[in-house]
């Protein structure tokens, strides 16, 4: 499952309690520095130039690093002068936890060796198959999330089969949709469209009993399923530096014009059945 | 020793129907399950609840208002984000506006009675 970031794992864990777990997020609030406001107060950079690298790297591909340097017009030695100067005053949470005391160092290594067990942490390297869509990295973290919850719903193998930059959004035939606004550094919806049969299973295993189709305990799920997979993603790019809220789903397609950004159409095979996943970017 | 009581807040009947079902026959007594915040911060002035179950993204009252709300009417509220957004921004924008904790959905069962053991309050391991 996508890894909650490492303070959610201890406090959910009981490891830390909130008091604890908060004063540890100000410790590095206060102290860590992105490269992009680094090269800002050191000069490198004006705040306006800032804001545009800040824009590419949100909606590219691109590392900051590599970005200062086409962009930015830094040179390579300045980039890792920057670099050293952010791990110099680096605080990670685990450091800021021991620091407070609330963690021994031993009892940090424990929780972090459990922690990147657990969890699986993503380091998530970008499909060529996803080159070609609007946000690549953003349709990517979505499609690879709903199939997570849509695996641990079903008992068939689940696996993504084609990706079309294309708008699909009337339902299949007996198709069930649900759909999450997100918004925040970028804007977009997530809908999910399953056909009935695997609609219908998932959410009653979701639920843990048999939903009625089409009943609005089931429709009710469904809204549920892709509030899981935006919350997910947007915790996800968050260790991107993308910041997005989700707001509460809905259980119909967006109204989109014909003329809309950008869209992308991921066709997901669950067993014998096929359920889409579709990211219209704003 | 008696059982704790509960509020569930949640948008989604899914979710409360989870919850119930988690907590049955468990030392935690749920004695309300609302869908909105602001239902939510009458039933709390009522009822006065050990611990609320809040989720963060409903329409209307939002999360955070509906938190703002009841700590404004009990500041030592035992009140517990659920969501499934496990941002770094949203856990410490919640715990700093003074949530006990943040519970991020999905979870099993036996996760969700560990973590509801070691919550604060009579009967609680903290």
């Amino acid at each position: 499952m996508t890894a909650a970031f490492f303070g959610q794992f201890l406090l959910q864990g009981g490891i830390v309690d909130g008091e604890t777990l908060l004063e540890a997020l100000e410790i590095q609030r206060h102290r860590n520095r992105t490269l992009l406001e680094l090269a800002v107060r050191e000069g490198d950079l004006s705040e306006e130039r800032a804001r545009d690298l800040d824009f590419f790297y949100r909606n590219g591909t691109s590392r900051m690093e590599e970005l200062l340097e086409s962009i930015g017009g830094l040179d390579r030695d300045r980039v890792e002068q920057l670099q050293v100067m952010q791990r110099a005053d680096w605080v990670r949470l685990g450091e800021a936890l021991v620091q407070s005391g609330a963690l021994s160092s031993a009892e940090l290594e424990r929780q972090l060796a459990r922690y990147h067990e657990t969890t699986h942490a993503h380091h998530e390297v970008l499909s060529e198959r996803f080159q070609a869509s609007p946000k690549p990295r953003l349709v990517q973290t979505v499609v690879r999330i709903a199939i997570e919850h849509l695996e641990r719903l079903v008992e068939h193998p689940v696996k993504l089969v084609d990706l079309v930059t294309e708008l699909e959004l009337e339902p299949g035939a007996g198709g069930r949709l649900s759909s999450q606004h997100i918004t925040g550094d970028s804007s977009f919806t997530v809908v999910l469209d399953l056909p009935a049969q695997l609609a219908n299973a998932a959410t009653s295993r979701l639920v843990g009993r048999s939903l009625e189709p089409s009943s609005e305990a089931e429709t009710d799920a469904l809204r549920e399923l892709v509030n899981l997979v935006g919350g997910h993603v947007c915790t996800a790019l968050e260790g991107a530096g993308i910041r997005l809220r989700p707001e509460p789903p809905g259980d119909t397609a967006p109204a989109i014009a014909a003329d809309a950004a950008a869209v992308a159409t991921a066709h997901i095979s669950v067993g014998e059945q096929t359920a889409r996943v579709t990211v219209v970017v704003e | 020793m008696s059982r704790r009581s509960v509020m569930t807040v949640d948008d989604s009947a899914a979710i409360l129907t989870i919850i119930a079902a988690y907590l049955e026959d468990s030392e935690f007594e749920i004695v309300a399950s609302v869908r909105d915040g602001s239902t939510a911060v009458d039933r709390f002035r009522e009822l006065g609840p050990d611990i609320v179950l809040l989720d963060l993204i409903m329409p209307g009252l939002s999360g955070m208002e509906t938190l703002t709300q009841l700590l404004a009417i009990d500041p030592d509220a035992c009140v517990v984000i659920v969501s499934s957004l496990g941002t770094e921004d949203a856990v410490h924008e919640c715990l700093s506006t003074g949530a006990t904790s943040f519970l991020r959905k999905p979870f099993t069962r036996d996760d969700f009675l560990a973590f509801m053991r070691k919550l604060p309050g009579p009967g609680g391991e903290s």
